[in-house]
């Protein structure tokens, strides 16, 4: 125990942290403490936020494969399969055997486990960063609001994004080290990235930058002060393990071990489609939309400063590199090249959503921990290192309450800012309605050019059918008609009564009562 | 017999003609709409009231009738709303934004309305929450002289198909929330306390009111 607290401390006071075998024992205890404890705050009442639409279309796919359906690709409206990937085993181990044995819990514990064993990730930053600053991002990792709220959504978002920082440490192995394990991890995460979301070329792009950064470094700014007398050199072993790593993985990944080749193909003609989708798809934001939601709240705006002032303190280190040895690593430059990349990649693409977000806390959550580490150790006097505790307490009390507000207690308020489009309670007023035993069997006819997320809401249901509007769904024990569908029944359905449903804020379906119905 | 059905008519239209003599547009002051149909509409929905998209038509009250609820002490079945005050009801302000409107807990609830004595009732105008396309569910709307609606109630309207409040299956349409409110025909009929129930709506199990006018004349 004195021995814990004694390394602790020496974390907050010195920058290079201790390598005894002992303390890498401790190092790896207390990131695995932080694991247990973002696996606590992701776990409770899984299943009590709606399903939104996107991981409705997860679990209809998921659904599909534990069936014993093949993998279809579909490089026009849906991701790769990393995701399935991941649900489908931990789904067998729950019991289930198709959608209607699939249940919220099941599905989101994937991402749940994800966000709780990338925690360990940080602990691999620990020469680059020190400690301090590595346990205070796994802490932010393990508690901050934004990366808990998408830990518990069964998107694809949490497995991408530790998929990344196992890129960028597989990348800054391979580049530190000229490794072959480093680039055969660099060539499969990438590949894992790919399988993920075709956003994974923006993960590349910010990385390249980060390369080039390196690469400048290491060719024009080599001095006697710099610290990187090596240079560049290009292993083509290394390269050719890379490619083959990552060629190999995609093949198996897409064609889903093999079962369909076709999915490669389809996944070189889905540039065109992603180039569509990032030109909005209504999904359009103004620029400053990222640093908005990050900075949302007391602990967002902590979050952002600190953020700011890590990157400061690794740019300002940086620029000194010309007269004098720098005081931050390499890796923290390429870190801060990379967060701002990201930052300007995403901002600049008119298509967002609130989970891409998570795209750029993570490398801005390493800055901030920097940040927060820097000004510890630059405070000299016991009354401004008790204002730090004093702050640091303050913004983790913060960062608490936010967290139990949006994820917890606002979880599909329209308020909550990571609640996007997000289907209200009442579709499960919906799912009630139809689960009901004279009715689970009814012939439902649903008509709407977009039906989701009812496939989920109604997979109890085993006789439902799905209308584009025009098409005529024949006869019906019930329809339930979207907005865009509703006017195409007025002829076909006299004395019928109209309910309504709410699908989410501001959207509305009907569900057409017989003219014979009894509550 | 031709004839017969001609004086007939005749007098029916004098008769009408004389009512509507008697009769005033009813008017009220229109809150800011916030919304203006559905993101994605629903229309051409028959049975369902739509929401207004243009001027509502005019609605014939007896002349002096007006807004008897204008201040008057609300009480409901949530003594501790989850947002605003009892009062915020018959306050006279019906804009949509927050502030503006009171929130009762989630499920069945009920405000009632004291218009102080016995009144001829000819409409009640509700304003729920117009900020949103949103629907109201199981919308109930009871006239009574029983403070506790225990006897002698009168049931102007009720949209609660699935009988939730148990007053029976109702038979009138769902309608979706907008900034000219629901307006109800009550048709003359007589009471002091006017009740309004709801079960939530169909973005969240709770229960709102901005605003509800009670058009009449005291009872001679």
């Amino acid at each position: 125990m004195r021995l814990g607290s004694g390394y602790i401390a020496a974390a907050f006071t010195k920058r290079i942290p201790i390598t005894t075998p002992s303390s890498q024992k401790l190092r790896w205890l207390l990131f695995f403490a932080l694991a247990a404890l973002a696996l606590l705050v992701r776990l409770p009442q899984l299943a009590q936020r709606p399903m939104h639409t996107d991981e409705a279309v997860n679990a209809y796919i998921t659904g599909q494969l534990l069936a014993g359906e093949a993998y279809h690709y579909d490089n026009v409206d849906r991701h790769g399969p990393a995701l399935y990937a991941l649900a489908v085993p931990l789904a067998w181990l729950a019991g289930a055997k198709d959608l209607p044995t699939l249940d919220e819990t099941t599905l989101r514990l994937g991402p749940v486990l994800v966000g709780a064993l990338t925690v360990l990730l940080f602990a691999l930053i620990v020469p680059e960063t020190g400690l301090a600053a590595a346990l205070i991002a796994a802490l932010l990792w393990a508690v901050a609001a934004l990366p808990v709220f998408y830990s518990r959504y069964f998107i694809h978002e949490t497995l991408f994004s530790a998929t990344t920082f196992g890129f960028l440490l597989g990348g800054w192995r391979w580049l530190n080290t000229a490794s072959l394990a480093g680039a055969a991890l660099t060539g499969l995460t990438a590949a894992l990235l790919l399988a993920g979301k075709e956003t994974a070329v923006l993960s590349f792009a910010g990385a390249a930058a980060a390369v080039a950064w390196w690469w400048f470094e290491r060719r024009w700014l080599r001095n006697e002060h710099s610290g990187n007398p090596a240079p560049v050199f290009i292993r083509w072993k290394a390269v050719a393990l890379a490619l083959g790593f990552f060629l190999v993985a995609v093949a198996l990944l897409f064609s889903w071990g093999g079962q369909n080749w076709q999915a490669l193909a389809d996944l070189f003609r889905a540039g065109p489609h992603t180039l569509n989708r990032a030109a909005g798809q209504g999904h359009e934001k103004p620029a400053a939309y990222y640093l908005q939601l990050i900075g949302h709240g007391w602990s967002g705006r902590a979050f952002l400063v600190l953020t700011l002032f890590g990157a400061a303190s690794v740019a300002v280190d940086g620029w000194r590199t010309f007269r004098r040895p720098p005081r931050h690593p390499l890796a923290l430059r390429l870190c801060l090249v990379y967060a701002l990349a990201i930052g300007v990649i995403y901002s600049a693409i008119p298509y967002k959503t609130p989970w891409l977000a998570l795209n750029l806390w993570l490398p801005w959550s390493v800055l901030a921990a920097v940040g927060a580490a820097a000004l510890w150790r630059s405070a000299r006097f016991v009354a401004v290192r008790a204002g730090l505790v004093l702050g640091a307490a303050s913004v983790l009390l913060a960062t608490g309450y936010d967290t139990r507000q949006w994820v917890f207690c606002k979880l599909d308020s329209e308020k909550n800012p990571y609640a996007y489009s997000q289907p209200g309670e009442d579709l499960l007023r919906l799912q009630e309605f139809f689960s009901a035993p004279p009715r689970q069997d009814a012939h439902i006819a649903v008509i709407g050019a977009d039906a989701w997320p009812l496939p989920w809401y109604l997979r109890h249901c085993p006789r439902v059918g799905y209308w584009q509007p025009g098409q005529d769904p024949g006869q019906a024990d019930y329809y339930i008609t979207l907005p865009d569908a509703a006017e195409q029944l007025q002829p076909k359905l006299p004395g019928w009564r109209p309910d309504l449903y709410g699908v989410r804020p501001g959207v509305l379906l009907v569900v057409w009562l017989p003219p014979d119905f009894q509550p | 017999m031709k004839q017969k059905l001609t004086i007939a008519a005749a007098l029916l239209l004098t008769l009408t003609a004389a009512v509507a003599e008697d009769k005033v547009a009813l008017k009220t002051e229109l809150p800011t709409p916030l919304f203006v149909g559905t993101p994605v509409p629903i229309k051409g929905i028959p049975n369902l009231d739509p929401a207004p998209s243009g001027k509502r038509a005019d609605f014939l009250v007896p002349a002096g009738a007006v807004n008897l609820a204008k201040g008057k002490k609300v009480s409901a079945s949530d003594n501790e709303p989850v947002m605003g005050t009892l009062d915020l009801i018959t306050d006279g302000d019906k804009a949509g934004d927050e502030g503006s409107w009171v929130e009762l807990g989630p499920g069945k609830q009920w405000a009632q309305i004291d218009l102080e004595k016995e009144s001829e009732i000819f409409a009640v105008l509700v304003w729920h929450f117009h900020s949103q396309a949103r629907a109201y569910l199981g919308v109930v709307v009871q006239v009574s002289n029983d403070p506790e609606f225990k006897k002698d109630v009168t049931t102007v309207f009720n949209n609660d198909y699935s009988n939730t409040h148990g007053f029976g299956a109702g038979k009138d349409n769902p309608y979706i929330e907008s900034y000219q409110g629901k307006l109800i025909d009550a048709k003359g009929v007589k009471g002091r306390y006017v009740r309004l129930y709801s079960a939530g709506n169909t973005t969240n199990k709770l229960n709102h009111y901005t605003e509800v006018e009670v058009f009449g004349k005291p009872a001679a």
